[in-house]
């Protein structure tokens, strides 16, 4: 195992960390302004994969191009995490975190159960072609697909970005992480911004869903619930309800999944992630980015 | 068959059908998830001197298609004993035990079956759950015929109350080595050097030490010998390794979800050596998961056709009638076969020993499973015919679909396997191997 081997466990962990990021960046995006652990969160991602193989395998009538099938599933999956908020979260939003998560655990059963119950669980894989990894100045091997995953990553880091630090909406949402009652007191409609963040939550947690589909086929209605786990590392590894922190524990998880499946064993990926939830949580709480927002 | 086929079918298909099939929804050739439900149900009734057959598989779940597949098998067999007036003047009745593919749910059902229903016999289990249920099995004395489990846990305790009517993965593990080191076989080329990913289970983990130890003996190298975690999301840290030892082929033995994710991580990491694979992916749900591009010459093992049964024309005729008993679209079916024999021996061994005036106790059927399995008795190949001969006072030798079933001291029965190829989506015969070969 030389040099070769070292870049290349580091590239596809900058490839894996780039769905982690898409996903805990969504996670935490909801944590910052609802105060709870959404443990609903993985059948987002779930329900954007499997909207985007039945929109691009013509399910629903209409064979869509495969961005287009995703564009439409994170659309979507945002426009359910809403209703889910509404219907599920909103009307205890005042009896505290604990029944919020017990409730986000109800809820994620009864979301996966329902898509088996439609579709069974079959495996399931997006129509994207098989392609050979190419060569990039004999350094690394990647595919056109897996490039793409980084792009599609970075893309909407930086909208995120953009979102929180130019827009109104950014603004409320940071004010309203902040200190809710102050916000409301200072005239900002915080149920409209909660709304609009589960929004963004899901559509996050589904886009993430898609670009876990692109690299890791075929999957099951058991995969977002299973990936939380790698989601909630990298999550706390930022420091929870904290956007930035949350991408830059994203590419910690994968590069530290990646090293261990090639250096140590490839049997424990997954362990390699909760060991270090579970090293964060005893050493730094707070996570590696302890900052505002 | 001597029993009019087509009569029978007609006075017990309908009804018949929608009991077999009761509980058990998918179409079950394999690439069905599973999710039959209603494992437990009787699906035959009978009454306090009827004899009961436990049918000890999975019937929901990833491995749900098993049950799934054997059900049907079992209740076509069960009324054929039933229309030539059961056995000893007792019907036959059968009873599902779903054993979820998970060892503590084949517990619970196992001593439900023993406890609860106090089955005569039982059908079933497969290779995850074995090691998990003989002794109970064992211990109570139920004899115990699987049409499904070639784990080789059992090579050396079955020959008493367990024996099988499917090839040992001793077998099919040698059988795989062969087939690898010798271009006769294969179609493409002599294979020296060979590595192993195999799944950290059992049911995987069964065939590494024969095909390991076969491919030695047989003049190859063993280049590296991974074991891999099933139900990952991603293989290609493994496959890295395989391809840092340079092996020529690779035998995988895995599920077919897992060999689609290695297969392909392999395509795309540009893995120039060809794989072999297991019973459990020589099929088309494997085929049609994967492009073509990444299936393409690669090699599986599969039970070959009995040549006596498929000359006779015994093995079309089997699958005109489970398809029509069913409702299935097609009858070769994965373990179809092998449950007919399973089913056919017990029926004999319960009717053998009847006739000969002794109590159908566990021993006394378990001695007679292999008495009605031995030439040079009368040659029998179907329940009704044999009990015709043992009540006229002949001892029989039933012949099967999948081989002779002669049953060595271990339980165990030699078959000839077929060495498949894949090619643009379908598999071909490569090469057959008679067990002599072996």
């Amino acid at each position: 195992m030389g040099l070769d081997t070292f870049l290349q466990a580091v590239v596809s962990g900058l490839i894996e960390g780039s769905v982690i990021a898409v996903g805990a960046v969504g996670l935490t995006l909801s944590y910052g302004v609802t105060r709870f652990i959404n443990f609903a969160y993985g059948e987002f991602l779930t329900y954007g994969a499997y909207l985007t193989v039945f929109l691009a395998g013509g399910l629903f009538g209409v064979s869509l191009p495969l961005p287009a099938a995703a564009v439409v599933a994170t659309v979507v999956v945002g426009a359910l995490g809403v209703a889910v908020s509404r219907t599920f979260f909103e009307p205890i939003s005042d009896r505290g975190a604990l029944p919020l998560l017990i409730t986000s655990i109800g809820v994620s059963f009864i979301l996966r159960n329902l898509l088996q119950g439609w579709v069974g669980v079959d495996a399931r894989q997006l129509p994207i072609p098989l392609l050979r990894r190419q060569d990039y100045f004999g350094l690394f091997r990647l595919t056109h697909l897996e490039l793409g995953v980084i792009a599609a990553s970075v893309v909407t880091m930086l909208t995120i970005h953009l979102l929180l630090q130019r827009t109104m909406l950014g603004k409320r949402m940071r004010a309203t992480s902040g200190n809710r009652s102050l916000a409301k007191t200072a005239g900002i409609d915080t149920t409209s911004v909660i709304r609009q963040t589960w929004f963004l939550s899901a559509a996050a947690g589904a886009l993430a869903g898609v670009l876990y589909a692109v690299l890791f086929s075929p999957f099951r209605p058991g995969v977002g619930f299973e990936y939380l786990i790698v989601i909630f590392a990298a999550t706390l590894l930022g420091g929870i309800g904290r956007p930035y922190g949350a991408m830059l524990g994203a590419f910690c998880i994968g590069l530290a999944m990646n090293f261990g499946s090639t250096y140590l064993s490839a049997n424990y990926t997954r362990a390699y992630a909760f060991l270090i939830l579970v090293g964060v949580l005893l050493l730094k709480p707070e996570g590696i980015r302890g900052g505002e927002f | 068959m001597e029993v009019d086929r087509r009569a029978f079918l007609r006075r017990t298909g309908g009804a018949a059908t929608v009991t077999a099939i009761a509980g058990c929804t998918g179409d079950g050739d394999g690439d069905d998830d599973g999710d039959g439900g209603g494992g437990d149900n009787t699906t035959t009734g009978g009454d306090d001197s009827s004899l009961t057959i436990g049918v000890l598989l999975p019937f929901s779940g990833n491995y749900g298609w098993v049950g799934a597949n054997v059900l049907p098998v079992v209740n076509m067999v069960v009324d054929e004993i039933n229309e030539q007036g059961g056995i000893d003047g007792r019907q036959v009745s059968v009873v599902q035990g779903d054993t979820e593919a998970s060892p503590d749910a084949a517990v619970s059902a196992t001593d439900r079956l023993v406890n609860v229903e106090n089955v005569d016999g039982v059908i079933g289990p497969t290779s995850i759950t074995m090691s998990a249920v003989i002794d109970t099995l064992i211990e109570n004395e139920v004899p115990v015929i699987t049409p499904t489990a070639g784990t080789t846990s059992l090579d050396d305790r079955g020959g008493d109350y367990v024996f099988r009517t499917v090839s040992s993965d001793s077998l099919g593990g040698r059988a795989i080595a062969k087939a690898a080191r010798d271009q006769q076989y294969n179609s493409l080329e002599d294979y020296e050097r060979m590595a192993l990913m195999v799944g950290n289970k059992e049911v995987f983990q069964s065939f590494k030490e024969p095909v390991r130890s076969s491919l030695k003996e047989f003049g190859g190298t063993v280049t590296t010998a991974l074991d891999i975690r099933t139900g990952k999301a991603s293989y290609s840290s493994e496959v890295q390794q395989m391809m840092e030892s340079d092996p020529e082929i690779c035998v995988l033995i895995a599920s077919v979800e897992d060999s689609v994710k290695i297969t392909e991580a392999g395509y795309q990491a540009s893995y120039e050596g060809n794989w072999f694979v297991t019973q459990d992916q020589t099929n088309q749900d494997f085929l049609s998961q994967s492009e073509n591009q990444v299936t393409n010459d690669v090699l599986g093992l599969n039970a070959a056709a009995y040549q006596s049964a498929q000359s006779a024309g015994r093995l079309d005729e089997f699958f005109e009638a489970i398809t029509d008993y069913a409702g299935w679209d097609k009858g070769a079916k994965i373990f179809a076969t092998n449950t007919y024999d399973a089913m056919n021996v017990m029926g004999l061994a319960m009717k053998q020993v009847a006739a000969s005036s002794g109590d159908l106790t566990g021993p006394n059927v378990a001695d007679a499973i292999s008495t009605v399995a031995t030439p040079p008795e009368e040659t029998v190949t179907a329940y009704t015919a044999g009990a015709s001969a043992i009540e006229s006072g002949s001892d029989v030798d039933y012949e099967g679909l999948v081989g002779p079933i002669n049953f060595d001291e271990n339980g165990d029965i030699v078959a000839p396997f077929s060495i498949k190829i894949a090619q643009d989506g379908e598999w071909t015969e490569a090469g057959r191997l008679p067990p002599e070969a072996l």
